[in-house]
Formats: C-alpha cells, structure tokens, sequence
C-alpha cells in the first residue's frame, strides 16, 4: 500500500510541477526510490549472511541446502504500524497457482498453519496467487530472532513447495 | 501518565455491555447454551493438541496488571470472555503452553470465529488466506477434532511480549474473530 501511495503522489506531482511559471527554472523530481531499512542491514550483517537488496529495498536472502535445493527468503524494509507496535514481515513463496487455490490445498494450508509453532500461510496477489509462508514479528528483534524468523520461513516454505509440485522455483 | 490504548479498549471490551441476553432475546435456555459452549471448548481444545502441565505465571502476571478476568481451562490455557461491539461477547485464550523454535520462545494468542461439520469452502479457505495477508498481526488457521472444523483467528508471539504489546493484540485478536464470526454465521457461539 504505501508503494502504492508513493507512485501516486508522484504522479501528482509531476503536473503540478510542468505547470509552474515558464520563466521559472524547471526541475524534474521523480518519486525517491525505497530505502531499504539500515536496522535490518545492521543484524544481517551482525549474523554473517549473504543478501541482496532488491528494487523495493527488501532483503533478499537465498539459501542453498545440501539436497541441491534453495530456498528465497525476504525481509520486509517496509514495516506496518499497529497502535504501538512496528512490524516487519519476514516471507518466502512456496507455490504459484494461476486460479484460486482448490478447495482441499486452501484447507491444507489454513490447517498446517495451526500446526507449525511460529508464522503462518498466506495467500498473496489477484491472479496469479502465490502461497508464502509468513512470520510477523516486531521491527525491532534481535538477530537472534530475526536468524530463528528466516530459518523457518525457509524450511517451512520449501517443506510445502516439494509437497505441492516437487519443483524447486524457489 | 498516558494510559496505553490497549489498557482502554480493554476496559471498554469489559465495561461495556452485559455477558448474557435478555431472556425474551435468547431461543434456548442459559443452561443449554452453556451445556453447548462447553463441549464445543473441550472439542476446541482436544483440537489444539498437547496440554499445558501448569499454568504460566507469567501470563497470570501480564492479565492481572490489564485487570482483566480469567480462568483457567483444563490444559491450563487462561480463557477470558470480553464484551465486544452491539452486546456481544468474545471468548480470548492466552496459552500456557509455549513452543521454542531455535532460541524463540513462541505463545499463541487465539480466539475461535466459527466451526464447521465439512472442511471449508474453498472461496472462503481461499478468502481468509489472503485475508490473513492483509493483516499486520496473526493470522486466520483451522484444527479439527472429531469430525468438527475450527477456525480460529491466531497470534503467535514472543512468550516474553512487553505489556502493552500484549494489551493491544488481545484487542486485534478478540475483534477480529467476532467480526469473522458475525459475517460468517451472525450468531454470538463464541
């Protein structure tokens, strides 16, 4: 949403500002580019990992089993305020459908949520819809946390990817 | 002092309203409707697995510095019903029981929204998947027991959460359970 809203005022602004005085000077400003969040960089780096920061300025983190397989993680930038807590989520895709989920795989995955002892299943995007496996916690954990937040997003995420297709797009 | 919002909402949750209907306003008896809501709880929580050995004093701690009202369930989950919008009540758990991932100490904040004979439509198991995608904080998930499908609106936090934290997803938990609950079957089981 608040990539949304961003794009939107600078929209707005871009007439605004090639309607002003001709004889004044002209200058174009485009909408900033995300920041990605230095307190995130901070204990990913205090945990030693590899990431990357993609265009929406979220970590991007890819790890690589023994069995061949890898797995994506992100770490929001982006956090969410709710009265007085700041949350980040920590998320990886597990599963990709063109249509709605069928009946038997929306009930496994609500079902297998109330199983895993920390994050839960979500259904993002109109078409396609993707499966993540999601854990929210507060923006300000420690690294040790944020580490245990990535390990089972991670396991979790490519557990349901091998048990719905076998592939390994994630 | 500022008081926290969540100290207010629930005082409010608890103040407002009454715990029981008028009798004229109700088609079965006090005796019945809890005669019901009692098996549904033992179903629930046959459906939520291992029980806790003791209560967490920690818990006990936190709900009694909200001043709020609880007991304890047989697994020793502190149950809690509060007053929500138009005269309604809202069962709310808090575990005892916490699970421990790596070095995360993790407890599940709960409250039921509905049940179900039949595994869920697949336009609403669909619905509350990205509906838990729109949400800041937990998310929606289903446990079964006896042939009996639940679904339960959930927050699993840090066993440690400060306070106000705390305060403030009893809130979001409480309502957005009863607010499911409303939509989905407009009756006041939980």
């Amino acid at each position: 949403m608040k990539r949304l809203i961003l794009f939107a005022l600078g929209l707005l602004a871009f007439p605004l500002l090639s309607c002003s005085s001709k004889t004044a000077t002209q200058t174009l400003t485009t909408p900033s580019a995300p920041q990605h969040d230095m307190r995130v960089k901070t204990l990913l780096d205090a945990i030693g990992t590899n990431y990357e920061i993609d265009a929406e300025a979220d970590f991007k983190l890819e790890w690589e089993y023994d069995n061949g397989r890898t797995q994506i993680v992100y770490v929001n930038s982006n956090t969410e305020e709710y009265e007085n807590m700041e949350i980040r989520e920590v998320w990886s895709f597990a599963h990709k459908e063109e249509a709605p989920l069928p009946g038997w795989m929306a009930n496994k995955l609500l079902e297998s949520s109330s199983t895993i002892k920390w994050g839960a299943w979500h259904v993002m995007g109109k078409g396609p819809y993707f499966v993540v496996f999601v854990v929210k916690l507060e923006a300000n954990s420690s690294s040790q946390m944020l580490s245990d937040a990535m390990k089972i997003v991670r396991e979790q995420a490519d557990k349901m990817e091998i048990e719905l297709n076998g592939d390994d797009d994630y | 002092m500022k008081t926290p919002f969540a100290v207010l909402a629930l005082s409010a949750l608890l103040t407002t309203g009454t715990l029981a209907q008028a009798p004229a306003d109700t088609t079965i008896s006090m005796d019945e409707a809890i005669e019901q809501l009692s098996l549904s709880l033992q179903e629930l929580q046959k459906a939520l697995g291992p029980m806790a050995q003791t209560a967490d004093p920690r818990v006990e701690t936190a709900l009694d510095q909200l001043e709020l009202s609880y007991s304890l369930t047989d697994d020793n989950t502190y149950k809690m019903t509060l007053n929500v919008e138009d005269n309604r009540t809202h069962l709310l758990f808090v575990n005892s029981r916490t699970e421990t991932y790596q070095n995360t100490e993790i407890r599940e904040i709960w409250a039921p929204a509905y049940r179900s004979e039949q595994a869920l439509q697949p336009h609403l198991a669909n619905r509350l998947l990205k509906d838990s995608y729109q949400k800041k904080i937990g998310a929606w998930q289903t446990s079964q027991s006896e042939g009996i499908h639940y679904l339960t609106f959930a927050a699993k936090v840090p066993a440690d959460l400060d306070l106000q934290s705390l305060g403030t997803i009893l809130v979001l938990v409480v309502e957005t359970a009863d607010e499911m609950e409303r939509e989905l079957s407009d009756e006041d089981h939980f």
